[in-house]
């Protein structure tokens, strides 16, 4: 979940702040907290940009900006070069990329182009968040491609995990898998006669 | 592409580089297929298409991942090839959909391959359900280049059959078991339909357990073939297959191990066994045969259609129905074999048995007190009935009798083994009070009768009753000299 709060606070050295949570009746959310009671997990966003580069876990959500107010926020994987996100942990609770609600993490479907993900870390999507690469209607061209590696270093070290309502689609070009031979072929032999080759 | 192997050598499936696609019917290789494949008759090979343009990938054959759809996740892949994956951890098994009741979510997979476990515990597909919603995997290819694994595996319980659970016109090859059906189905519906599963060495398994199975499925029109093993029928509940094709496997074409088994409407074509009667002396397997067929084929033998190959206790029941053997292409040693000790029930009604051995000589051997073998209208022909056991080949003769045809013809085997019909005793009802007096002609057999009869004088006994204070099979009168070809 993100939010800002309504103006940019500057943080001034040798101060601490504190960041609590309020709601307007009882039990109206739960806080995911990684150590103690009063430690909830969170990340700071500042206003400096810059480009992901190799070994940045990536968070992509919606920005609340009032109460049952979000911004969608969507980014789009159109990496043709290889750059391996994330830390490598093989934690679900620090993945490498995270997809909340309201974020959506789109692969294009440009023609003629070869797409590349390299991951080293766990992909979540959660409740509301969207992973999807084309949709029917926009499959991935035959002169198009998606390579996503999950770059484990050890086996299953890192996944794709789609949490209660969270969306996990991908459309490549529509092929015939499955077929069948209309006559015999020989060993050696290079002509394959079958019932269709239809994709 | 791919090609499977279309003999009973499960390692000849293996894949080629496609150089052109030559028409909508043909392509061509880059380099020649290292084995035969057969595309007519009795066994036609598959070819499969390996490859998709967008590829989620493990890193390597021994390092994999994973993707794991939880409850109420929506998940669509269309398409898509996904190679390296799976473990024998939970939510790491592969490619898996795991759905709590009333889960609204959907997992749909279309047209995808799935290649290469990256650990032999691993699974292509884990349907891991409690009860199953709206899970759809469909005209996808499961390979895996080196044996081993699971190709798909179902995993459900309960209470309400919430059918949703869809796996038809999937193609599994190379596995070590190619598509497991397994779980407490109770009430729960699964559907899966025209399956092509080829080499591995199980091809479809039903490993259920528990005590309480209800498993209804639409389990119909697979093509099962060049695995070790095509069929495995294990533990308990009943399960059923039906308009199945199983050929060339190279140990059994089906095995029944347990429980309640209805086959309908199968053809067993060139497997080294067609059908395997195997189990343990306490878990007992009834099975029932309608309208199936066995033989060999022109290339491959089927040494016989039902072999009964280990222990089997007293309650093992199997039972064919209208079914044909050995037709067009024989069996190459017998239609019906026992190479184990048989306690149980074979039976066989208006079957067809066309083999020059119909069953194996020794078979009378290995019947033990309680085993039978039964065919009755053999050859679709009226009042052809015959029963094999222990001691004897007991068979209705419509030529010698004495007041009205037929007579009983007991043929013993052996003058070792006394033959008798006690597994076919003629019950008599007697109110309290009153006395019965049996009466039995006998004639022993001249030359003219086939052969002469020469072993000790028929008896007839009654049997223990302790309900009646007979405490012990009791000897009422023995035959005379008079019973020589009376």
């Amino acid at each position: 979940m993100f939010f800002k709060f309504s103006a940019p606070v500057t943080l001034l050295g040798a101060t601490a702040y504190v960041v609590r949570f309020k709601t307007s009746s009882s039990s109206q959310c739960s806080i995911f907290t990684g150590g103690g009671l009063s430690t909830a997990t969170r990340f700071l966003r500042t206003t400096t940009t810059q480009a992901p580069v190799a070994g940045d876990d990536r968070f992509i959500m919606g920005e609340w900006t009032a109460a049952a107010t979000m911004t969608t926020r969507a980014v789009t994987a159109d990496d043709t070069i290889t750059i391996d996100y994330g830390s490598a942990s093989t934690s679900l609770v620090t993945p490498a990329l995270s997809i909340s609600n309201g974020g959506t993490y789109e692969v294009p479907t440009s023609a003629s182009t070869a797409y590349i993900q390299k991951i080293s870390g766990n992909v979540v999507v959660y409740s509301g968040g969207t992973l999807k690469v084309g949709s029917s209607g926009s499959r991935m061209p035959s002169t198009s491609s998606l390579t996503w590696t999950m770059d484990c270093a050890s086996n299953v070290d890192f996944g794709i995990r789609i949490k209660a309502y969270g969306t996990f689609s991908a459309y490549g070009e529509s092929k015939q898998r499955i077929t069948t031979l209309t006559s015999n072929v020989s060993a050696a032999g290079t002509i394959i006669p079958v019932t269709s080759t239809t994709g | 592409m791919g090609f499977t192997s279309t003999t009973t050598t499960v390692a000849q499936v293996e894949t080629k580089a496609i150089s052109t696609v030559d028409s909508s019917v043909q392509v061509t290789l880059g380099s020649g297929v290292t084995y035969a494949h057969a595309g007519t008759g009795d066994v036609v090979g598959e070819v499969f298409n390996l490859t998709g343009n967008v590829k989620i990938l493990g890193t390597s054959t021994s390092v994999g991942t994973y993707i794991y759809a939880d409850s109420d996740a929506i998940v669509t892949l269309d398409n898509v090839e996904i190679q390296y994956i799976g473990s024998g951890s939970n939510t790491k098994r592969g490619i898996e959909s795991a759905n709590l009741v009333g889960a609204v979510n959907t997992f749909t997979m279309v047209n995808c391959v799935v290649k290469d476990l990256s650990n032999s515990s691993g699974f292509g597909f884990y349907a891991n359900t409690i009860t199953p919603a709206l899970v759809s995997v469909t005209n996808c290819v499961f390979y895996n280049t080196t044996l081993g694994g699971t190709g798909i595996i179902t995993s459900h319980t309960g209470a309400t059959a919430a059918a949703n659970l869809s796996l038809n016109d999937n193609l599994v090859a190379n596995f070590s078991i190619g598509v497991n059906l397994n779980g407490l189905f109770t009430g729960a519906s699964v559907t899966a339909n025209n399956l092509r599963i080829s080499s591995c060495s199980t091809g479809l398994s039903n490993v259920s357990v528990g005590s309480v199975l209800i498993y209804t499925s639409d389990t119909s029109g697979h093509y099962i073939h060049s695995c070790t093993s095509g069929v495995l029928l294990n533990g308990g509940g009943k399960k059923s297959l039906t308009s199945c094709t199983i050929v060339a496997n190279a140990s059994s074409g089906l095995t029944s191990f347990a429980g309640t088994n209805v086959i309908e409407s199968c053809n067993f074509y060139g497997n080294s066994s067609a059908v395997l009667l195997s189990g343990v002396s306490t878990v007992a397997a009834a099975t029932y045969f309608n309208s199936c067929n066995f033989r060999s084929t022109s290339s491959l033998s089927q040494t016989t259609a039902v072999n009964v190959s280990t222990v089997m206790p007293s309650n093992a029941y199997t039972e064919f129905n209208n079914c044909n053997l050995g037709q067009t292409n024989a069996h190459t040693s017998a239609d019906i074999t026992v190479s184990f000790t048989f306690s149980g029930t074979l039976i066989f009604n208006n079957c067809v048995l066309a083999s020059s051995a119909e069953i194996t000589s020794t078979a009378y051997t290995l019947l033990d007190e309680n085993g039978i073998i039964s065919l009755m209208r053999k050859d679709g022909t009226a009042s052809n009935h015959s029963a094999y056991i222990k001691q004897a080949i007991v068979t209705p003769d419509t030529t010698i009798y004495k007041t009205a045809s037929p007579s009983l013809r007991i043929t013993p085997k052996s003058a070792s083994i006394t033959a008798s019909t006690r597994l076919m005793p003629f019950r008599a009802y007697v109110n309290s009070g009153q006395t019965c007096t049996p009466t039995v002609y006998v004639r022993e057999s001249e030359a003219g009768d086939g052969a002469a009869y020469n072993g000790n004088r028929a008896k007839l006994y009654v049997k223990a009753n302790y309900n009646l204070g007979i405490t012990s099979d009791t000897l009422l009168d023995t035959a005379t000299a008079s019973s020589d070809g009376a």
